[in-house]
């Protein structure tokens, strides 16, 4: 279980502060998979940097009894001047897994190739995308924090994603930030509408859809 | 995946959060891939950037053991051994001025590392301090064997002294360095007025003096400072007992606890400051 508690967050602005989370709270269980949907600037991102730790609220706290994934964006989580190789074997020790084993499952996940021996910085979002995608998959969480951006790329790679996360680790509990319906519709059972700083959860993901067109 | 497997993949992964063993080798864990990470980012796979931190020094003193031959020993120059005084009074400089330098707005220049919760700005501060301390403390071991092996200087005669004034200049070193560092995560201006404040530091810091060429009043105070006392201790050891050396090491030791404490006071707060991209 995940447990956001009665999160604040609030950004430090030109003569005061703006809050970006008025209050939120929900959860996430075991298998679960959470769409979160927003307008730009509704704090979908802020929310899962929350969740995942990079952040830390102005007020409330998060409870995670089980693990859960860095979140997986196109930024974050590498190091630029360091090789996609260094990366692998830097996450691997961090989070205390079999470093071979990782980079076998990467390498092979992301199809890189030769490019593993480049500098991160030097990748195409696809890439950063696919390096992040594997490893997180390599690492082996409970719970998957992603934003959908880090979905860029061919065809070829959704499916596999798609195939990796949602088919073969159904077990797993995601959040996911998302703007596409079609996403949300298929791999989603339930999704949160953050609006002014508020969250509303809906279990139907029909209704939440409809509140977000109307907002 | 069955539910017991579930169960063992959160039970070798949420550790516990106290300070227990199993808190204290995750914290190890994390540290010793940092330092790996850290060996890499700073020095390069290919080894130049540790390279450049022994050719740096080596040039630096024959540079000037050339100016000094040149000038200053034909107007009677100090008794004392020119090569190990230099070596003695760099590397340790370098410590100093490196160790700040690269703590400043550690947390923001890393904040791709605050993706991994488990990583604190602690471990992160002292992961590149080990590595800047360490690494400037190996480079002066090889350049005084390279100096000593070309017959420009002689061996230090009392290593367990040098060494003890290592861990006292190391000690305030980690001090001053976590608290600017974690007081530049704050506020530009500190990373801004840090490099003038650190060259008037300069003559604070003992490099290019021993205590007692200076005026006894001088002396008494200057002896009071963390970095002149780790200096006289390390030239105290180098140099052996004939040459007279002055030093306050328990003096020296508290005041870089309480500058310790202040820069872990400021520390903690500094993860707020952070937005990472």
């Amino acid at each position: 279980m995940i447990r956001a508690i009665d999160i604040v967050k609030d950004y430090p602005v030109k003569g005061g502060a703006r809050r970006v989370l008025d209050h939120v709270s929900f959860e996430i269980g075991p298998g679960e998979r959470l769409g979160v949907l927003g307008r730009n600037g509704a704090g979908k991102s802020t929310l899962v940097r929350i969740l995942g730790g990079v952040e830390k609220p102005s007020s409330g706290r998060i409870e995670r009894d089980m693990s859960l994934s860095w979140p997986l964006a196109l930024h974050g989580g590498f190091h630029g001047s360091l090789t996609g190789l260094d990366n692998i074997k830097f996450v691997a020790r961090l989070y205390d897994r079999p470093v071979d084993e990782v980079l076998d499952y990467v390498a092979d996940f992301s199809e890189l190739g030769r490019f593993l021996r480049e500098p991160v910085k030097t990748y195409s979002s696809g890439m950063r995308a696919r390096l992040a995608f594997g490893l997180s998959l390599a690492i082996d969480f409970d719970c998957y924090l992603i934003d959908e951006v880090i979905f860029v790329g061919d065809q070829r790679f959704h499916a596999k994603c798609r195939h990796e996360l949602f088919e073969k680790r159904a077990d797993r509990a995601i959040v996911l930030v998302t703007h596409d319906p079609h996403i949300l519709g298929a791999y989603c059972n339930g999704a949160l509408v953050l609006h002014g700083g508020r969250a509303k959860l809906f279990l139907d993901i029909g209704v939440a859809l409809e509140v977000y067109a109307a907002l | 995946m069955t539910a017991s497997g579930a169960a063992a993949r959160r039970a070798a992964r949420s550790g516990p959060s106290a300070a227990t063993p199993g808190f204290l080798a995750k914290q190890a864990r994390i540290f010793g891939a940092l330092i790996v990470r850290e060996t890499y980012t700073r020095f390069g796979r290919d080894n130049i950037g540790f390279a450049w931190i022994i050719v740096e020094p080596v040039m630096f003193t024959l540079a000037v053991i050339v100016l000094w031959t040149a000038v200053v020993e034909k107007q009677g120059g100090h008794d004392v051994p020119i090569v190990a005084f230099l070596l003695t009074g760099y590397m340790p400089l370098q410590m100093f001025r490196h160790g700040v330098m690269h703590l400043l707005r550690c947390m923001q220049v890393n904040a791709e590392l605050l993706y991994h919760r488990d990583i604190s700005v602690l471990i992160m501060y002292l992961a590149r301090l080990f590595t800047e301390l360490i690494g400037a403390f190996g480079a002066f071991v090889i350049t005084t064997t390279l100096f000593v092996l070309w017959g420009l200087a002689d061996p230090p005669v009392d290593i367990p002294f040098m060494i003890a004034g290592f861990l006292v200049y190391m000690f305030f070193v980690c001090g001053i360095a976590i608290l600017i560092g974690a007081l530049s995560e704050r506020s530009e201006l500190v990373e801004k007025l840090w490099p003038p404040i650190g060259y008037i530091t300069v003559p604070l810091s003992g490099t290019f003096y021993l205590l007692h060429w200076l005026p006894p009043e001088a002396r008494d105070i200057l002896v009071w400072f963390p970095l002149v006392t780790g200096i006289e201790m390390i030239r105290g050891g180098y140099f052996g007992p004939d040459t007279p050396v002055y030093y306050e090491w328990e003096a020296a030791v508290i005041t870089s606890m309480v500058v310790l404490a202040l820069g872990l006071f400021v520390l903690r707060g500094a993860r707020r400051h952070v937005e990472a991209s």
